[in-house]
């Protein structure tokens, strides 16, 4: 964009120049998080266990109708099998992204995906 | 340097001949400038956007044209009339992304003034633009994290909208300096 004519004056190329330099800055001091997503389990009685989703663990849970058994592996929580009627918590198979999560109503288990990663959309209007 | 003077004498002298009073004149060019940001609006819509939040935001363009040739208020009431109007044509009225787009609109309409009030001979019509884009982002992302997500995706989405309004603001300001000049109200 040189040529005899300048399109951008000194002060506008600044402008540019720093936003560019900040949001470099940004991105690259930044990178470190997002990387701490856990798992909460909560079950009847207070139960409540935090998982880094990170590590590969089965979690049993008691509840009242019997033992909940959650897994975590491969960066994802499952509940791989319950005593509940249904089994719709373990239909719903796995959750990696925060904001999501697998509950089971009548064992009162919640498996929940916590973090400060992008909270997946549901949909989008426009 | 010299082509940023030039802007700034005829942008004060169109001001001068305008500010004050309601001229039938001046209603018309706030009209027609409404109609065009609506246009560019409508068409801007109609393009393909990888993401529904990145948009290049070339309704800026009629207010950046408003601002130099007509001042500050007139460039506002475009601004807000033309969010409002568009929400209505939409149908998202009062809607979550109506906050979106009405504080988007404002703090973009507020940061051009203010740098075409105080910084407007070294910047040029391109650098005002960027200022804008760059404060209807940083708004957008304040009340995302305000109201909807929380600081942590804001904060994420921060960099990334740094980027995108260095970009849309360059790419309306170049349009709205090559209207302008095309319209004979800047000199370079």
């Amino acid at each position: 964009m040189a040529g005899n004519r300048t399109l951008l004056t000194f002060a506008d190329r600044l402008v540019l120049y720093v936003l560019v330099g900040a949001a470099l800055v940004l991105l690259l001091t930044g990178d470190g998080r997002g990387s701490g997503a856990a798992v909460r389990i909560t079950g009847d009685g207070g139960f409540e266990r935090l998982v880094p989703l990170g590590s590969d663990v089965t979690v049993e849970v008691a509840g009242p109708l019997g033992t909940t058994v959650v897994e975590v592996a491969a960066g994802e929580a499952r509940v791989l099998s319950s005593p509940c009627p249904h089994e719709l918590c373990v239909k719903m198979g796995a959750v990696r992204a925060p904001g999501r999560a697998v509950v089971c109503v009548p064992n009162r288990v919640v498996v929940t995906i916590v973090g400060d990663g992008p909270t997946p959309t549901d949909a989008v209007t426009r | 340097m010299g082509n940023a003077v030039s802007n700034r004498a005829s942008g004060r002298a169109a001001e001068r001949g305008t500010t004050g009073h309601t001229s039938a004149g001046r209603v018309a060019r706030l009209g027609m400038l409404l109609g065009v940001a609506l246009a560019l609006y409508a068409v801007e819509s109609a393009l393909p956007s990888p993401f529904p939040f990145l948009r290049i935001g070339l309704a800026n363009v009629a207010t950046l044209i408003a601002l130099v040739t007509l001042g500050f208020a007139d460039a506002f009431a475009i601004t807000v009339l033309r969010v409002i109007v568009a929400s209505l044509v939409v149908g998202t009225f009062l809607g979550p992304g109506f906050g979106l787009a009405m504080a988007g609109g404002v703090a973009g309409v507020v940061g051009m003034g203010l740098a075409a009030r105080f910084a407007f001979p070294p910047l040029s019509v391109v650098g005002v633009s960027v200022v804008g884009a760059v404060l209807h982002n940083l708004a957008q992302l304040g009340v995302l994290s305000g109201f909807y997500t929380g600081p942590g995706p804001a904060m994420r989405l921060l960099p990334v909208s740094l980027l995108v309004s260095a970009a849309t603001g360059l790419a309306t300001g170049l349009i709205a300096l090559f209207a302008l000049e095309k319209l004979g109200l800047i000199r370079r």
